[in-house]
């Protein structure tokens, strides 16, 4: 039995689906975003961060087994009954830990917990194909279309994550929300927006969300002994975003939160 | 480098309110640049009538001077009032209780420390404070109790007033007894010195009770007078009982009498003033409002407007006539329901209409100022704790939400002050609508509503007085911040004192000797482990409370003689009709005194902390962890470390979780020991308002890895700030552990960042929250929504956010007045 290693178990989550969630972050990631706000996700190892500010050490990675987390999450039950919310898990890249994902995936829906993915595409498909289906819906993130550009970026190639994304839409796209993190300079423009758009309506996407590039886990790239990728990156302006939201609508997807 | 806090950014709160009349404008604006001012009128001539009433009984005496007070106040009709009356000459005018107590306006005069507890105590500088200061310093004013204008008239009253009360006041007169008499004085004393309890009462605050409105609305005064003529005329005077009982009467009608006379001024004063007045439209007001002073509270109100008039002179009048703190309107939205509803349906009035009423009360609540000695201005903020509590359910369980209640909340999202706070009376049968609408509300950031647990409530009430449960629910109201109380028929509690568990728990620890002072309290043994630890902290806890009691029934007795409150009596159920007052157990329900104390959480931290690195782990023994608090952690960094990573309450953990219900249970129990000075058993309640942070600093470093000074914990159930890493739900979880119908009141504080609530999705979530919450059963949640960065930025610009309203512990206040201690309290308690 594989045991996951998770790095923040964050309730009230804000971003994670709907309802009062629980968003479990799983450590390990294929892809090296320059924007990632959760650096110490990127790693599947457990490792130190430590804060200048509080002068104090903290280990970001812990082990549990799929039965050990859902324990220690069902007792929010009540609140995500009450709510329609439930658990949503992200990191990181979930499916990265595919073995854990599948066992807890298993014991949460035979105990009928709502259980959502964040996914950045990038991942075997094989592996994930008997459980992929199941979750109750899907956050993914696609970030630019030109393969070259994609790899600058992220250190890696998008072919795996939109094949991925077409297998996953062909299964079940209402239950899709596909998250652009709108990052200045990288795709930004109404060029690379369309192109995503276009992307989402050929595959019958109905909702998109935006999501601003900010700069909270700045600190956090120090404290595991980094450099932070995006220094100097200006935040985007109010209309910039309102100027992209209106593209989104316009093409008759829904604009999500 | 930009910083994520862009001006533009800023203010993130999604709902944003604005005065709906130019009306409301200008009150608002006016208080909003208005000093604080101390107005000795009141004083000047209740000392007058005190001076000339030597030899009458304490009853009528007391009747007599503030009656006599009352009807030779100057009415302060102010521009654009459409409903009048005021408690003193000023806009934010506070009057000094000379009679309940003078030795800290002496000791002021004299520049002398109020109390050991002023050097722990600090105040807000901003806002009208600022401006009392500035003035203070331009003109012909002094600035007294540090925020409040003295002028030199004033100041000469004052003086005046407070020597010849010397000996007589309330304070004084139970000086003289249990100074003497209770044979643990010294404990008391001391226990002011390391400050283990509050600073002694300068002046008592009385208050946390709701008159009975629906009556005196309804029937008018000339009723209730008539009604105890007719009693004294009915009354056999064959035992001294019963003549105490038409002193009582005589008594209640004078006040009456006086009540009227002050509001006669009022009419007087309007009509003088329209015969000058050159604006057609303010003339025909003021002559509108002469004709409904003239008409109310003396006879039955007959509309809405006549109601709003009627309320507030009979609730100002109770607010003169006790050094009043925590006094409430209670439930607003079902006394006054009967005369919004026959205007509207009739046409005589409009929605619109009544919402710049409901805002214009919002302001004059809000005007109404208290002055005490400094600590204890440090402790409560400056607040009135005046809450108005709406929704509820009627006495057979159905939703008792209305139009009104929707107005209410309207107003306080259009006309943000600080008074009065607003509750809600949860009960799930509430309708969508209401508790929607009451979302929108905490979504200003103003801090309320605050919810409460109707259930847990009733289930309180039921095993404290043994009433129905229909009564309590048609009659539950809150007094003050978070207690709830019947109202129209319950006791008040006056003095809220606290307990410092954090204190309690440091004499455990040291044998009985405080750290700081000293000081020794009982002696217990030097403990080795938990279980001694915990021996000895329950000894203490024990003798603390009940020597609080003690003391406390002892000063009771001299408010009996010296402050009786006659007017609150005769419009208490059942006063009137038994004969008896207040503090002689007139009234329905006398259970409600309560003993207060901060800083459990704290307390459990430590505990838990000792039990895992001492007896667990054994990382250390206790006298090392003694040490290294003893050095503030210095030298001691890797245990320091480990202290931080013991676990804390507010993560859902049982090992944490355990030791709180075991404290909370025993806490109990020792509490409902002691009968109060009414003869029924004390009730356990636990508060901090402000003084958490007084109680931190005279507390040394602690074993769960607190420094220093730091704060306590600002509520009942709220975690330490930073020390709750699970998350809200998981806070919630350990806060429903504890069984919440075993006390009198409740508070757990919440923190959320705008983002968190957004739109009706996040409403929704909220509202989820709170349900689940109540199911649980949990009994109080007030919610705080700001980002910190806003609040960072308050404190480097106050001129920018002059009416920026935050809650803390019991109360929302006007951020830029509070101190910078609890400023920064409430910057640093976690978001999510």
């Amino acid at each position: 039995m594989k045991n996951g290693i998770i790095f923040n178990i964050q309730e009230y989550a804000v971003h994670d689906g709907p309802g009062i969630r629980t968003a479990v972050f799983l450590k390990g990631c294929p892809l090296r975003c320059a924007w990632c706000c959760n650096p110490e996700g990127q790693d599947y190892k457990p490792e130190i961060m430590f804060s200048k500010r509080s002068r104090a050490e903290k280990v970001m990675g812990k082990s549990y087994t799929p039965k050990s987390l859902y324990d220690k999450i069902i007792s929010n039950l009540p609140y995500f009954k009450n709510s329609g919310g439930g658990v949503t898990l992200s990191g990181g890249e979930p499916l990265t830990q595919a073995e854990f994902v599948r066992e807890f995936l298993k014991i949460s829906k035979k105990n009928n917990l709502s259980i959502g993915l964040e996914t950045c595409g990038y991942f075997e498909w094989e592996k994930v194909k008997d459980f992929i289906a199941k979750f109750d819906f899907y956050y993914f993130d696609i970030k630019v279309t030109d393969p070259q550009k994609h790899k600058r970026f992220t250190g890696k190639d998008n072919k795996i994550i939109f094949e991925n994304f077409k297998k996953l839409a062909k299964i079940n796209p209402l239950k899709i929300t596909v998250t652009i993190a709108v990052i200045p300079a990288v795709n930004n423009s109404k060029k690379e927006i369309s192109e995503i758009i276009k992307l989402c309506k050929e595959n019958k996407i109905s909702k998109i969300r935006l999501l601003p590039y900010h700069f909270m886990g700045k600190d956090k790239y120090e404290a595991l002994g980094r450099k932070y990728p995006m220094k100097n990156t200006a935040l985007l302006k109010h209309s910039e975003m309102e100027h992209l939201k209106k593209l989104i609508l316009k093409s008759g997807i829904n604009y999500s939160l | 480098m930009k910083t994520i806090c862009e001006k533009e950014k800023f203010d993130m709160r999604e709902v944003k309110g604005e005065p709906s009349t130019s009306r409301i404008k200008i009150m608002r604006g006016r208080y909003l640049s208005s000093p604080l001012i101390i107005d000795s009128e009141y004083i000047k001539l209740y000392t007058e009538a005190h001076k000339k009433t030597n030899g009458l009984n304490a009853l009528e005496r007391r009747a007599e001077c503030h009656a006599y007070a009352m009807e030779h106040l100057t009415p302060n009709i102010q521009d654009a009032e459409s409903f009048v009356g005021s408690k003193t000459r000023y806009t934010r005018g506070a009057i000094p209780y000379c009679n309940y107590a003078s030795e800290y306006i002496l000791r002021e005069f004299k520049n002398e420390e109020h109390a050991a507890q002023d050097k722990f105590t600090d105040i807000g500088l901003g806002g009208g404070i600022a401006h009392s200061k500035k003035l203070a310093k331009d003109g012909n004013y002094e600035l007294f109790s540090k925020k409040f204008l003295l002028s030199k008239e004033d100041k000469k009253i004052l003086h005046e007033s407070a020597e010849y009360w010397r000996g007589k006041c309330m304070q004084d007169t139970s000086d003289a007894v249990w100074k003497k008499k209770f044979d643990k004085a010294d404990y008391i004393e001391n226990g002011w010195k390391a400050v283990l309890y509050t600073a002694p009462h300068d002046p008592a605050p009385e208050g946390r009770y709701v008159l009975d409105f629906e009556t005196a609305l309804s029937q008018g005064f000339n009723k209730i007078i008539e009604k105890m003529k007719n009693k004294i005329k009915k009354a056999k005077s064959t035992d001294s009982a019963s003549v105490e009982k038409i002193y009582f009467w005589r008594a209640g009608i004078r006040t009456l009498e006086g009540t009227l006379n002050w509001v006669k001024n009022y009419a007087k004063t309007a009509r003088e003033l329209a015969k000058t007045e050159k604006n057609t439209a303010r003339k025909k007001e003021l002559l509108e409002i002469a004709a409904i002073c003239e008409q109310v509270p003396a006879n039955p109100a007959r509309s809405f407007r006549e109601a709003m008039q009627a309320f507030w002179f009979i609730y100002l009048a109770g607010h003169i006539e006790g050094a009043q703190l925590g006094y409430s309107p209670g439930r607003f939205d079902r006394y006054m329901y009967p005369y919004y509803k026959k205007d509207i349906d009739s046409g005589k009035i409009t929605d619109k209409e009544v919402l710049e009423l409901l805002e214009a009360l919002r302001v004059k609540m809000t005007e109404i100022e208290y002055v005490a000695s400094f600590s204890w201005e440090g402790l409560g903020s400056g607040n009135l704790y005046q809450n108005m509590i709406i929704g509820c359910t009627d006495e057979n369980g159905k939703r008792a939400d209305n139009e009104l209640s929707m107005l209410i909340l309207q107003s306080a999202i259009n006309c943000q002050t600080t008074q009065p706070t607003l509750s809600i009376w949860y009960d799930e049968g509430l309708s969508d609508e209401f508790l929607l609408k009451a979302t929108q509300c905490v979504k200003t950031g103003c801090g309320f509503p605050a919810w409460f647990n109707l259930k847990v409530y009733i289930q309180h009430e039921r095993e404290k007085s043994g009433l129905p449960t229909s009564l309590i629910r048609k009659y539950a109201a809150m007094g003050g911040c978070t207690e709830p109380t019947l109202e129209g028929m319950s006791y008040g509690v006056v003095q809220a004192g606290f307990i410092n568990h954090m204190k309690l728990f440091e004499l455990a620890m040291n044998g009985g000797v405080d750290p700081r002072t000293k000081i020794k309290f009982d002696k217990t043994k030097i403990p080795k482990n938990y279980k001694e630890l915990l021996t000895a902290y329950k000894l203490h806890l024990k003798n603390a409370i009940r020597n609080w009691q003690r003391y406390w029934n002892y000063v009771m007795a001299a408010h009996r003689q010296v402050c009786n409150l006659i007017y609150s009596s005769v419009l208490t159920r059942d006063c009137v009709e038994r004969g008896l007052s207040l503090d002689d157990k007139g009234a329905v329900c006398n259970g409600t005194p309560t003993t207060l104390s901060t800083g459990m959480v704290n307390a459990v931290n430590c505990l838990a902390s000792v039990k895992k690195l001492v007896d667990d782990d054994k990382a250390c023994s206790l006298s090392e962890l003694k040490k290294a608090c003893a050095n503030n952690w210095k030298g001691f960094e890797l245990l320091h470390k480990k202290a931080l990573d013991t676990p804390k309450w507010g993560n859902n953990d049982n090992y944490v979780d355990n030791i709180y219900k075991e404290l909370f249970n025993t806490y109990c129990d020792y509490v409902v020991k002691q009968k109060n000075y009414l003869g029924e058993p004390y009730d356990p309640s636990m508060l901090a308002i402000s003084t958490h942070t007084p109680f931190g600093k005279v507390c040394g470093a602690s074993p769960d890895g607190r420094l220093a000074e730091v704060a306590l914990c600002d509520g009942v159930t709220s975690p330490a700030p930073g020390t709750d890493t699970n998350g809200p739900i998981s806070v919630l979880l350990s806060a429903a552990k504890i069984d919440h119908t075993k006390i009198r009141g409740g508070l757990h504080n919440m923190k959320f960042h705008p983002s968190a609530l957004k739109g009706i999705e996040g409403s929704r979530k909220l509202l989820a929250l709170i349900k689940t919450y109540f199911e649980s059963p949990g009994f109080q949640l007030q919610f705080n929504i700001v980002d910190s960065c806003m609040l960072k930025d308050a404190q480097k610009h106050p001129e920018n956010y002059r009416d920026l309203i935050v809650r803390v512990a019991g109360f929302s206040a006007f951020f830029v007045e509070l101190s910078k201690s609890i400023q920064d309290q409430i910057i640093e308690r976690t978001e999510y």
